[in-house]
């Protein structure tokens, strides 16, 4: 059954997260989305600066070297 | 020109594309939400509409628009009547061009948004970009029934906090 989910962008003061939805909606894909966007952002000049996890088992964020913290959902800050 | 405000977009290799685009999608549409009007466009000296800014107290100038190789002109209303300013794109950033004289609060909410909108927009691109290569993925390796698409997508600004925010729906 295909669903609907929703990936903010929320910009305040220079400072952009992109927040992906929690793992009942997009899984292991969002970790595969993350790097791809990753690589496209710095082609476009831009830089992500910090990582943080949250709500994703330790088994889907093996090998990502990411830091786990206590947020809702994946948070990118760069800017 | 104390009238002149530069806005320096804070990436290392800007784009103009990018920033052509954005003007265009996001940064266009939030100002009209805000109640601001486009009256002109120029490009490489192509002009479309009035692409004349005004002093307070409706004196025309112009010169320093033509500076510029491409840019949107917007229209206000002001203590002095109807105003207007522009926001030009160069090879390095944008610039907000207008005679703000007593109105400083709008020269800075501009400069924050559009820089904050050039973010947000080269993200939300690049976040479409990646869903659109993550479906080649999935098409190659025979997972049909993985491919995730764009059906809807948003883009909302708070005045009073400044915080710019773009919601893509997908379905997938």
């Amino acid at each position: 059954m295909r669903r609907r989910f929703t990936i903010r962008i929320i910009v305040r003061n220079g400072k952009v997260e992109i927040r992906y939805p929690e793992p009942e909606y997009m899984g292991q894909a969002c970790f595969t989305l993350s790097s791809i966007v990753e690589g496209i952002l710095r082609d476009l000049g831009i830089d992500i600066r910090e990582k943080r996890i949250e709500h994703y088992p330790p088994e889907m964020w093996r090998g990502v070297e990411q830091r786990r913290v206590e947020r809702r959902y994946y948070e990118y800050a760069y800017g | 020109m104390s009238h002149i405000y530069r806005v320096t977009v804070e990436v290392e290799r800007f784009n103009v594309d990018l920033a052509r685009e954005c003007l265009r999608e996001v940064i266009e549409q939030i100002l009209s939400q805000l109640g601001y009007r486009v009256i002109g466009r120029w490009r490489e000296g192509v002009v479309e509409g009035e692409v004349t800014l005004y002093y307070y107290g409706g004196h025309p100038y112009e010169s320093h628009i033509h500076e510029y190789p491409e840019g949107v002109v917007f229209s206000y209303t002001g203590a002095g009547g109807a105003r207007n300013f522009a926001i030009a794109i160069t090879e390095r950033g944008f610039e907000v061009l207008g005679d703000f004289w007593g109105r400083s609060y709008l020269e800075r909410q501009l400069r924050e948004l559009v820089r904050n909108a050039y973010l947000a927009y080269a993200s939300a691109r690049a976040v479409v970009q990646g869903i659109a290569e993550m479906n080649q993925m999935a098409i190659q390796q025979g997972a049909y029934g993985a491919v995730m698409t764009v059906v809807d997508s948003s883009v909302n600004y708070d005045r009073r906090t400044g915080e710019l925010e773009i919601q893509l729906v997908v379905e997938g």
